[in-house]
């Protein structure tokens, strides 16, 4: 019997700026990281509606936005029993150290804009705990779908 | 601002890699920006740090920075504006923490403004997409729509 894991990641990129937005999932999509949909929302109030609505494995979370800002929907997430699980790496130009080691305590990873490809994918990869390509990820809640071949 | 301004925004430059300082070349005039974008700051822990930063683009230049942004050939005007306002947001972000790294400001989402009446500081920095302007100024209080 074979076992074939395969951890496709469900992308939520939550950024006020579209052409951020398309540049991230331009990123994803080069990268040898195992992406099964990307779905987009502009600010944190949405991505709330979306997370709520559908699941996801990770958040790519810009901070300064209208409406709510990245922080308030990290701590909304972190606060629901339902959501608090999720991975979140955050994507912001601040570069403030106690702002970063709060983003950190809430359990964010965090990278600098602007960003090469390759730091993204660092990031994500420390957030998953998988490598690029890899057959798993961190464990069962990352979207891991099983195949078993008798 | 205790630093030379010129010296402030050489080290962001630097960290930006795809911005130079352009030394003795002046801005272009206000009346040549196709498109202005500003991002305003405020807070800190002294209390009263605030205001704008702004970035400003003459004809062309945000069509060829949202072509290099997304690769793509022919953006639009809205897609050139976008990727104005996210050029100004990460300059800002990066500026800001130069320019004040102790106190821990907060950036608004840039948004599309005039061209600031009063700056504390304007330099004219070369992109691979041509010469854009940036400006220092207090907060402004004219947003375009």
């Amino acid at each position: 019997m074979t076992t074939t894991v395969t951890a496709k990641l469900r992308v939520l990129i939550v950024d006020d700026s579209r052409v951020m937005r398309e540049m991230i999932a331009r990123a994803l999509g080069l990268s040898a990281l195992p992406i099964a949909s990307i779905d987009q929302a502009g600010d944190g109030a949405a991505a709330l509606v979306a997370v709520r609505a559908k699941p996801y494995d990770l958040i790519l979370l810009d901070l300064n936005m209208p409406v709510m800002d990245g922080e308030q929907f990290l701590a909304t997430v972190r606060a629901d029993p339902q959501l608090r699980r999720l991975l979140v790496v955050v994507c912001s130009t601040e570069s403030h150290p106690t702002r970063i080691r709060r983003l950190r305590l809430l359990g964010a990873e965090f990278v600098h804009k602007p960003f090469k490809p390759e730091e993204i994918t660092a990031a994500i990869v420390r957030a998953t705990g998988s490598a690029p390509g890899a057959a798993t990820g961190a464990d069962g809640a990352l979207g891991a779908e099983t195949e078993e071949d008798a | 601002m205790t630093r030379p301004p010129l010296d402030i925004l050489r080290e962001v430059a630097e960290r930006l890699g795809y911005l130079s300082v352009l030394h003795g070349c002046p801005p272009p005039s206000a009346d040549g920006y196709e498109i202005v974008a500003a991002v305003d700051f405020h807070g800190g822990q002294h209390g009263g740090q605030s205001g704008t930063i702004s970035i400003g683009c003459g004809p062309g230049i945000g069509a060829a920075l949202a072509a290099n942004m997304l690769a793509t050939s022919k953006p639009d005007f809205e897609t050139a504006r976008e990727a104005v306002l996210e050029l100004a947001n990460v300059v800002a972000g990066n500026v800001i923490a130069v320019l004040h790294p102790d106190d821990e400001l907060r950036l608004d989402p840039p948004h599309q403004a005039r061209w600031p009446v009063t700056t504390r500081v304007v330099v004219a920095l070369q992109t691979d997409e041509g010469v854009i302007s940036l400006a220092v100024s207090p907060p402004q209080s004219a947003h375009l729509p």
